[in-house]
């Protein structure tokens, strides 16, 4: 009986006897040549297509050198306003004062978006989200620039409880405080700076509403002994506040002093913001329906005395007041493009700051702001009177998940060209 | 000698025994002959740096057989039964049921033994060849040898005894 041994090499009595082919050792050579070649070509293009998806991902991300300018670093209003990256940095230190504060989503990796202020330095127009502890909702910008109130905030993100005030100093980082002892959420309404150091708003607490006066710095805030509606707007350290129908209150909050003043429009429903030109003596507000817009200049006038408001004959649509540059200079931002933000399929509406000469009702446009976002800047308005200038666009760095995925994915389809060429290669 | 010159020694004393083993492996002429050029064309880069060539070779020889094998099944079918054979010579016979019994093998299975009954290499030189441990080198063995036994008629009893572990090849 044979083993299998046996078998097998009977077996292998059939296999082929024919000699291999002369010129292996060559075929062999050239082949291990081809494959070297093809290896490398592939190892450079992946290597190749790795760095273009960093460089592009470090190129977006790059914040650009600061702009040469022939004012130096006078603080002044951009030329263009951005779009800010949910994925800009935070600012590492305080910015500087800043001309504009932008609400922005600020993404994050595993958690979708928060929101968060990106201010605009007044100097270099670097964009950067603002370090705000406790971050809740957005406040007013001081007309400086360098004052920032924000209501602080606790609790989950989709749950978030009100609970305090707070001011962000844009030139010294520091931060000051309010967190009232209420035992419900803060209700506080009509918040808005008289001068640059002082803040003026409303607050709703044991079912009475009262006004307050908190000077940054000194102490909390101090009830008012006056009530204050809706701010109007500031002049100087006075502030105009709406009280009732046609009725409107001066208060300068330093000394105290009050004075009551009419101001009759012509029209029931008037849009705010409305505003205070510098010297106090003119008010502008727009009037806004579905068809048309109207901006309303009118002298302000003491109790009793009746003023006819007039209608700005400007080509503006969707005029929003940001300020007054001066008594003659009003700035809007007005809808730029013909179709309006709410119009369907309409991805082009922009929206610009404008100079509106109230006299002639002549139109200069000062700044790009964008799409109807840009409505929702926060601006410096003491920097209203002054030129504008061309910073660099801001960095848009890309989804830092998305260079992640393309540089493993290029990885990943690099390493199988290699498998699938290292198999495909045959003699 | 040249590196070159060694391969070539190398290829006329051994692609003999290459062959064989690349039949029993393969089941057909074309592909044997087919895939020790293949073996040989990938030994060449390393040739210089590779102190055991056979050994080398072979194990090329195995995992392209394996390779081979993965991406050729979708177009092969098994069968649990081997085909009747038409009256022929009986060691024709016996030789197309061993070589279709070989066939239905698992490829791993077929190159164990088909490197430690035909090549004689022991437990220890099929594991380093395959790339496995030696008790996967077992463990395939055994398995093999209980298939080749249902197939085979004749490995039974006494001819089973042969091919049992006692009966095992020389250990090298």
């Amino acid at each position: 009986m044979s083993t299998l041994h046996d078998r097998f090499v009977d077996l292998a009595e059939e296999a082929p006897a024919s000699p291999s082919p002369p010129g292996i050792w060559d075929d062999g050579r050239r082949k291990a040549r081809r494959q070297r070649v093809g290896t490398a070509a592939v190892v450079a293009v992946t290597l190749v297509a790795l760095t273009a998806v960093g460089g592009v991902g470090v190129h977006l991300s790059s914040t650009p050198p600061p702009v040469a300018s022939r004012s130096g670093s006078a603080p002044a209003l951009p030329s263009r306003i951005y779009e800010p990256s949910g994925w800009l940095p935070t600012s590492s230190g305080p910015p500087g004062p800043v001309s504009v504060v932008i609400p922005a989503h600020r993404s994050h990796w595993t958690s979708g978006y928060t929101w968060g202020l990106v201010g605009v330095s007044a100097t270099s127009g670097r964009y950067a989200f603002l370090d705000l502890p406790d971050y809740g909702s957005e406040g007013p910008l001081s007309s400086d620039g360098q004052h920032l109130a924000y209501y602080t905030g606790t609790g989950p993100r989709h749950d978030q409880v009100l609970d305090g005030l707070a001011v962000y100093d844009t030139v010294t980082g520091r931060v000051v405080r309010w967190q009232p002892t209420l035992g419900r959420p803060l209700n506080v309404q009509n918040l808005a700076w008289t001068g640059s150091d002082a803040l003026t708003f409303t607050m709703r607490a044991h079912g009475t509403r009262s006004s307050y006066f908190w000077r940054i710095g000194y102490g909390a805030p101090r009830p008012l002994m006056v009530h204050i509606g809706s701010l109007v707007g500031t002049a100087g350290t006075s502030g105009l506040y709406s009280v009732g129908r046609f009725r409107y209150r001066y208060l300068a909050v330093g000394s105290s002093s009050v004075a009551n003043v009419r101001i009759e429009w012509p029209y029931r429903t008037l849009a705010t913001p409305m505003a205070v030109s510098p010297s106090g003596r003119l008010v502008a507000a727009a009037h806004l329906t579905q068809r048309h817009s109207a901006l309303l200049v009118g002298r302000v006038a003491q109790s009793g005395t009746r003023t006819k408001m007039r209608r700005v004959d400007a080509a503006l649509q969707w005029p929003v007041i940001v300020g007054w540059a001066d008594d003659r200079y009003l700035i809007v931002v007005a809808q730029a493009s013909p179709q309006g933000y709410d119009a369907e399929g309409n991805d082009a509406a922009r929206y610009a700051l404008e100079r509106v000469d109230v006299r002639t009702g002549s139109v200069d446009r000062i700044s790009d702001v964008g799409s109807y976002w840009g409505t929702t800047v926060d601006y410096a308005t003491g920097l209203l009177r002054t030129q504008t200038r061309d910073f660099p666009a801001p960095p848009d760095p890309m989804d830092p998940r998305l260079e992640v995925g393309l540089l493993a994915g290029t990885a990943v389809v690099g390493a199988v060209a290699l498998v699938i060429r290292r198999r495909r290669v045959r003699a | 000698m040249s590196a070159a010159d060694d391969f070539e020694e190398f290829v006329v004393a051994r692609s003999g025994a290459l062959l064989r083993t690349a039949y029993l492996l393969t089941g057909n002429h074309q592909d044997a002959e087919d895939l020790v050029q293949t073996a040989l064309l990938k030994a060449v880069p390393r040739w210089g740096r590779v102190r055991e060539h056979e050994p080398y070779v072979r194990r090329i020889l195995v995992h392209e057989s394996v390779s081979r094998w993965r991406r050729r099944r979708w177009r092969e079918t098994s069968t649990e039964s081997l085909p009747e054979l038409a009256a022929r010579s009986s060691d024709v016979d016996a030789r197309l049921v061993l070589r279709q019994a070989l066939g239905m093998l698992a490829p791993r299975q077929r190159a164990v033994i088909v490197l430690r009954y035909l090549d004689d290499l022991t437990e220890a030189q099929t594991a380093d060849v395959l790339g496995v441990s030696v008790g996967t080198v077992k463990s395939q063995s055994r398995d093999a040898l209980a298939r080749l036994r249902g197939l085979v008629p004749g490995l039974d009893g006494d001819a089973g005894a042969d091919i049992s572990d006692a009966a095992a090849p020389r250990q090298r």
